[in-house]
């Protein structure tokens, strides 16, 4: 009976670790939870992006191997979560106090904060989640737009080089080609209906 | 004594009682005497059950004894008897279905891995790619930000400004020939 027991709880317990493994990138180090900022997005007042591993992959897939740096970049992100709003008057105050406790939060976690600037346009603050043998886990930032109320909040989670998130914008392609090729094909249709 | 508590009492002795059940009369049977005497007795009729040896019936025989009882499906019924005791009596049978029907769980996990199967239409793969592109496009500016905002603000306005009001005040003393 007690064998029965102990392979009926392997069954349990090595079924519920495979399980848990679907999709799940709170677990990771690099994972800052700034869901609750959701509510500021409703609305046209903001945005909210959220990309996970699967469509980070497939776009890697997408880009090739022309340059294997950008195309593993792509492959090693886990998740992409951005919340951006405007943020006017009062609620300028409340994400700067918002801000202060994130802070807090992840320096009491082990991340380093890298950069803390404040002027009379911005306040930003950027972290970074640290392996300890050099690699970066995850990268979390928090800026305040004074002039614009423009407030963001960014998470990247799995493993980041930044010399290669910075060449990013200009060296990766794939999205221009996407909006081309659909452009492509749309003016096709339109052709053929005509 | 009713009958369900009689029974309750000729299930525990044999071992075929629920815990609960077993509890519930070993409550009774410490608290009532006729009880534990009734008991004790059937126990010890289970013992001398439990002591008789198994006999090895052919099916044959177990055939003749259903049609006699007029039991048309007996043999979905031993079958079923034999499948259950299979399992029931040998926890390592049931072990070894556990671990089997565990690993074909993990492999199957294993091999289909939704994240890479997953399905996606172009419209989606463009917006992801176009938002994707953005995100890195904010992070690049914010680094920038940041590296122009300790430059200008903090370099320019709080370290080159100050020296440079000092070095013009010590050239106005110099140049005046108030340091001699």
């Amino acid at each position: 009976m007690k064998k029965i027991l102990f392979f009926a709880f392997l069954f349990l317990f090595s079924s519920a670790c495979l399980f848990a493994q679907k999709g799940n990138y709170t677990k990771e180090p690099g994972y800052v939870d700034i869901s609750f900022l959701s509510e500021y997005t409703s609305g046209d007042n903001g945005s909210e992006v959220l990309i996970e591993e699967g469509m980070m992959k497939m776009l890697a897939q997408m880009t090739g191997g022309n340059d294997s740096s950008i195309t593993g970049q792509l492959k090693a992100i886990k998740l992409i979560h951005l919340i951006s709003f405007d943020a006017g008057g009062d609620v300028i105050k409340t994400m700067e106090s918002k801000i202060a406790d994130i802070d807090r939060d992840l320096l009491s976690k082990n991340w380093d904060r890298i950069a803390k600037t404040k002027s009379d346009k911005e306040y930003a603050n950027i972290y970074v989640k640290s392996s300890g043998d050099g690699k970066f886990l995850g990268l979390f930032i928090a800026s305040v737009n004074y002039k614009s109320g423009k407030t963001s909040f960014v998470n990247i989670v799995g493993n980041i080089d930044p010399a290669v998130i910075g060449k990013l914008p200009k060296e990766w392609k794939l999205p221009e080609m996407l909006k081309m090729k659909r452009d492509k094909n749309n003016g096709e249709k339109k052709e053929k209906e005509d | 004594m009713n009958e369900k508590l009689l029974n309750k009492i000729i299930c525990t002795a044999y071992g075929d009682a629920s815990i609960i059940d077993k509890l519930h009369v070993r409550l009774l049977a410490l608290k009532n005497k006729e009880i534990n005497a009734l008991l004790l007795e059937y126990k010890k009729s289970a013992q001398l059950v439990h002591r008789m040896p198994e006999e090895s019936v052919s099916d044959s025989v177990i055939r003749r004894v259903y049609s006699n009882l007029n039991l048309n499906n007996e043999s979905n019924f031993v079958l079923k008897a034999k499948t259950f005791s299979f399992f029931y009596r040998r926890p390592i049978a049931a072990s070894a279905a556990l671990v089997v029907v565990s690993i074909i769980i993990a492999i199957s996990v294993f091999i289909y891995n939704p994240v890479h199967k997953t399905e996606y239409k172009p419209e989606e793969i463009e917006r992801a790619a176009v938002q994707a592109n953005e995100v890195f496009k904010f992070v690049n500016n914010t680094f920038t930000n940041a590296g122009r905002t300790v430059k200008e603000d903090v370099i320019e306005k709080n370290v080159n400004k100050p020296i440079n009001e000092k070095l013009n005040t010590i050239s106005k003393i110099i140049t005046k020939g108030e340091v001699k």
